[in-house]
């Protein structure tokens, strides 16, 4: 199901102004800081909140045109969704949870189950068919919860931070049934996502949400060749630097310069990979044209590598491998010296 | 497992005594009070069966008149928060704070020969009302839902509307929503709002005698065969009060569950 969503909404303080579309079989990640009007935006488009101006549209069909035109409620949208909390219905067993849908359209009690049942066969979950939700696990919670959603197979599913209640043991486990899940599902499908890693195993495309409005969507390729804001570059892990150009001379906001590799004029986002970031323990020599010296504030070990975090008038984080942290002694804490070539550089007027 | 207590601080028990005391000694009074050799006869009493059956008629009836008008009023009372509703509110609480009688003497006024809706239902329908098996229901219910209705709005206002909403996007019509998800989960509230109104209607006295007057075998419920016989024969009605004791007791025991929290189930 295509979705088609230009529309403004207001939900207590938060204000959405969205232009959102959606491909037929896409998935979409919906990433944004806390507060940036996620949840309400897949609310939007399940008709769980209605629209001040402008249209939604599922697969060119009108379901909310805004005040005085037609509304479709959500129970006619063909729209499941599965909530950040799971929302099973407690008073019911698991097997009924996931049957619940199919009975609401008309099927028969013993038909919706027998294929509630095929669900939790097929996620290994039989033997919880007659357990309470709240026997289970924040993860198998919220794969029952996928599976009540796609059991009315809806034509487009969204997901609110799905992985959220799992605890960090199961994340991955979880992670890759939803996976699994969303691959083989024919729809469109939209999830709120936290983790840029999540967001990059499970959708096809990325969209950026802050105070309510769209600021980017793409590929994290194409969000980390030119990140739209802040949020974005500290998504992709990329150090972001805002501030004034002129020429090639590049003034922080705090003051630093730095040079860049191209001229620009006037106020621009500048990024350099973590990576591109080299340290020492003496002044390096040769070429590079921004060398600077920094105290550690702290380091951090990522997959392959240690992130350093200097700080100083230019605090941006350096990714070094484990034998530089030793060579370096940079466990000792204390000062290094930091070099950045210009061309490293990628510079947007902002 | 088993927890420590947090222990109760120790003069508690003194004022908590005090009370239990007060509960017990009226009971005490009564059961020693029991002419128990004349007990048989007083009871097979047709007067005593009749007003039997029909305090427990009456009592059910207003209790299922609770579910059949109490409970879309209490849906549409925690559905909103506008000064219509605040209004009707103030309507409904202000059975449980006015004396019965003043009930009683407000319902004679509405549905009596002369009253506002008496007069009509009696011109155009022949339909009377007051000192009727009818006016009974009526008086009882009117005392008795008030009681139904707050515990039901309290309940369906701590449910979490979220629930309903996933009912929505499953496909549930908000008709099916309301039945298979928001009234089974806030079943609890429903069963003691109808135990309180249930109870609250079976010892109902004020309200019925004024609007339905004490007609043996018509509108003479248990508490009304008490206060009638209490100045003929002392001894029957101390044996109408046993009676009524025991069923409050047995009913009382047998929905314990629901009405007691200490021991309902704990849920993991």
């Amino acid at each position: 199901m295509s979705v088609d969503a230009t529309f403004t909404s207001n939900r207590g303080t938060l204000h959405l102004d969205v232009d959102l579309q959606v491909q037929n079989g896409e998935t979409l990640a919906l990433l944004g800081p806390n507060g940036a009007g996620k949840s309400s935006l897949l609310r939007v488009l399940a008709g769980l909140q209605e629209i001040e101006s402008g249209h939604i549209r599922l697969n060119d069909a009108l379901v909310d045109g805004g005040p005085g035109a037609p509304f479709v409620p959500p129970e006619s949208r063909n729209v499941g969704v599965v909530f950040q909390e799971h929302l099973l219905f407690p008073h019911m067993r698991v097997l009924d949870n996931i049957a619940y849908g199919l009975t609401s359209r008309g099927v028969t009690k013993k038909l919706a189950r027998a294929a509630a049942a095929t669900w939790l066969e097929r996620l290994g979950m039989a033997d919880h068919s007659n357990s309470r939700p709240d026997e289970l696990s924040g993860g198998q919670g919220q794969r029952i919860a996928v599976a009540r959603a796609l059991a009315t197979t809806p034509k487009l599913l969204l997901l609110d931070e799905p992985l959220a209640a799992a605890d960090a043991s199961a994340r991955l486990a979880l992670r890759r049934t939803l996976q699994t899940q969303i691959r083989s599902f024919a729809g469109s499908c939209v999830v709120v996502a936290h983790d840029i890693r999540d967001a990059v195993a499970l959708a096809d495309r990325i969209a950026v949400l802050e105070n309510g409005r769209i600021v980017q969507t793409g590929t994290t390729e194409q969000l980390g060749n030119k990140p739209a804001s802040r949020y974005v570059a500290d998504l992709i892990g990329l150090n972001c630097l805002r501030g004034t150009c002129a020429g090639n001379v590049l003034t922080v906001e705090n003051g630093a310069t730095v040079i860049v590799g191209t001229k620009h004029d006037g106020d621009v986002i500048a990024t350099v990979h973590p990576r591109a970031v080299a340290l020492f323990r003496d002044r390096p020599a040769g070429s590079p044209r921004n060398v600077f010296k920094a105290p550690i504030v702290s380091t951090e070990r990522a997959l392959d590598c240690i992130r350093v975090q200097l700080g100083g008038n230019l605090p941006i984080i350096a990714e070094v491998t484990e034998s530089a942290v030793r060579d370096l002694h940079l466990d000792e804490r204390g000062e290094v010296w930091a070099a950045i070539k210009a061309t490293e550089f990628r510079v947007t007027p902002s | 497992m088993t927890r420590r207590k947090t222990p109760l601080p120790g003069w508690l028990l003194i004022p908590a005594a005090i009370a239990a005391i007060i509960f017990l000694l009226p009971l005490i009074g009564l059961l020693t009070a029991v002419p128990w050799r004349d007990l048989a006869s007083l009871v097979a009493d047709q007067a005593t069966i009749d007003a039997l059956m029909l305090s427990l008629e009456c009592s059910i009836t207003a209790a299922l008149l609770c579910v059949v008008l109490g409970l879309p009023l209490a849906t549409w009372l925690a559905y909103g928060n506008d000064s219509l509703r605040t209004i009707v509110r103030v309507l409904v609480t202000l059975p449980m704070v006015l004396p019965p009688i003043v009930g009683g003497l407000a319902l004679l006024l509405a549905f009596g020969k002369q009253g506002v809706v008496g007069s009509s239902l009696d011109g155009w329908f022949g339909i009377e009302v007051p000192f009727t098996w009818g006016g009974v229901v009526l008086a009882t219910s009117y005392v008795a839902m008030p009681f139904f209705v707050l515990t039901v709005e309290a309940g369906l206002r701590a449910f979490d509307p979220r629930y309903a909403e996933a009912a929505a996007t499953l496909g549930a019509n908000p008709w099916r929503s309301f039945r298979t998800i928001t009234l089974p989960m806030v079943a609890p509230a429903l069963r003691a709002g109808l135990l309180v109104a249930w109870a609250r209607a079976l010892g109902e006295f004020g309200a019925t005698i004024t609007f339905a007057g004490s007609f043996q075998g018509r509108t003479r419920t248990m508490p009304l065969a008490i206060h009638h016989a209490l100045e003929s024969q002392p001894d029957a009605a101390i044996a109408l009060s046993l009676i009524l004791l025991l069923v409050s007791a047995v009913v009382l025991f047998l929905l314990r569950r629901q009405w007691f929290p200490t021991s309902t189930r704990s849920r993991r």
